[in-house]
């Protein structure tokens, strides 16, 4: 009798044990790890020092470009040639994609309808994101962003692995469209009947279009220069 | 003996069952928030967008610098600033578009399949599409292109390639196949891109029966947009606003 019930009590003692054992592989699992926690931790700090970093350098670039906007503004005043070309100026920067710009326009958020899934359908159908920016493009959008990436005329889509390439920057869903131009436009394009909102839908991604009044698109973050591209002179 | 052998069992279970459980709070504890499987990559991806983001800052940095230095040197000599103002415009107008540009890089001509139409193959896989198209641009962007035309028509930032019935149009004019498409850049990386494993996609579409040639080119020229850029909703947002 006795060593019936310091067996049962040893039993108990296992069970309860592996029943931990068990939980805590589990919760090891789903969190990613401890290494994962340490590493996610160190990744945070790094990012909170980099974070500090460009708004310094973001507020000096700010300084400097404000500088140089009050030369061309100096220049201009000299003769109307010069005023022109400082209008002509502005156009041509706003064209490269290198002034933040605002204006009326759509927000579209692209987003999986059923998240974590082991294959996230935006990396198979990829290419859909360039069929939206065509879309756009075509209903007449005058400056454009995805994720805050300002599309220029050199800007790639592209599937890189786990993420997605745009202006070489990686992204993973959802992936936001700020498109300038006539709002109401706009959305039309997109919600055709048999058009892109419909094509995404049925694969798996949900689509929603906010009509705004005042959107901010940002300029394009690097310097943009033609290392072989070079202007042909008569 | 044999009880004290099974006491001690008991007390050693105990002892491994409160480790565990410390061990289970501990590290909950540490998780503040969740840090899941997928944190770790996004946070990677995060940094990496950022670094690349601080990097072009440093770039227009300097850039800036030198044009602000540029203007100052001009403002001592008669008629320097008109000099520099309009040497300004024409390099924003090259990144614009809006200028004539030439220099190394490839040449890709897309055309309709020369196979004959049988019952059994569906003309649609015969024929050059707007996605196809579309799908080139970008890969070529992705190869490091700096400026695109297509059968003499610029690719600028906001130009649509859509189907039009048997045409195609690309910024609102209509073309037929063959499409040329010229690309100026570094030709060997150009080709070696598009022709190889990192794109493929040219490959698929010959397999599909496309006419698909790709050539490296010394001089290509791609011409200027000369579409209206007459914008009715954007305007440049000015510090402070």
């Amino acid at each position: 009798m006795k060593t019936i019930k310091g067996q049962l009590s040893i039993g108990l003692v296992c069970l309860a044990l592996g029943l931990m054992l068990t939980l805590q592989f589990r919760n090891v699992q789903n969190y990613g790890g401890i290494l994962s926690v340490q590493r996610a931790q160190e990744l945070a700090s790094e990012l909170k020092s980099a974070r500090a970093q460009r708004d310094s350098l973001q507020q000096r670039v700010k300084e400097y470009e404000k500088r140089m906007l009050e030369y061309e503004e100096a220049a201009a005043q000299v003769s109307v040639v010069a005023e022109g070309m400082r209008k002509d100026l502005e156009r041509a920067r706003l064209l490269a994609g290198l002034t933040d710009v605002r204006g009326p326009g759509v927000v579209v958020t692209l987003a999986e309808v059923q998240a974590g899934q082991e294959f996230n359908v935006f990396y198979i159908h990829y290419d859909k994101l360039l069929k939206v920016l065509n879309e756009l493009n075509a209903a007449g959008a005058e400056a454009v962003s995805i994720n805050e990436q300002r599309v220029i005329a050199t800007t790639e889509i592209r599937l890189a692995g786990s993420h997605i390439n745009i202006n070489y920057q990686r992204f993973a869903p959802p992936f936001v469209f700020k498109a300038i131009g006539d709002p109401q436009t706009l959305e039309a394009a997109l919600k055709l009947k048999g058009g892109i909102a419909e094509e995404l839908e049925y694969y798996g991604i949900s689509v929603s279009i906010k009509k705004e009044q005042d959107i901010f698109i940002p300029r394009y973050s690097k310097v943009l220069e033609f290392k072989h591209a070079e202007p042909v002179t008569e | 003996m044999n009880r004290l052998y099974k006491n001690t069992m008991v007390l050693i279970a105990a002892l491994f069952l409160g480790l565990t459980l410390t061990i289970q709070f501990k590290s909950s504890q540490e998780q503040v928030g969740i840090v899941t499987s997928e944190t770790v990559p996004q946070l990677e991806n995060e940094l990496h967008n950022l670094s690349s983001e601080i990097e072009g800052l440093r770039q227009q940095l300097t850039d800036l610098r030198n044009r602000v230095r540029e203007y100052e040197r001009a403002m001592d000599a008669q008629g320097g600033l008109n000099e520099v103002l309009e040497q300004q415009l024409a390099q924003a107008k090259v990144l614009a578009g809006l200028a004539e540009v030439k220099g190394p890089g490839i040449e890709i001509v897309l055309d309709d399949s020369s196979w004959e139409l049988t019952g059994d193959n569906d003309p649609n896989l015969l024929l050059v599409h707007d996605e196809d198209i579309l799908t080139v641009v970008s890969e070529l962007k992705a190869a490091g292109a700096e400026a695109i035309s297509i059968n003499g028509q610029r690719i600028m930032f906001n130009t649509e390639i859509r189907c039009g019935g048997p045409t195609i149009n690309i910024n609102s004019v209509r073309y037929a196949p063959p499409y040329t498409i010229a690309a100026i850049g570094e030709p060997s990386i150009l080709y070696g891109y598009m022709s190889g494993q990192e794109s493929g996609y040219l490959d698929l579409l010959e397999y599909y029966g496309l006419q698909v040639s790709i050539e490296q080119k010394d001089e290509i020229v791609i011409s200027a947009f000369t579409g209206s850029v007459n914008f009715k909703y954007v305007r440049t947002s000015k510090e402070g606003e």
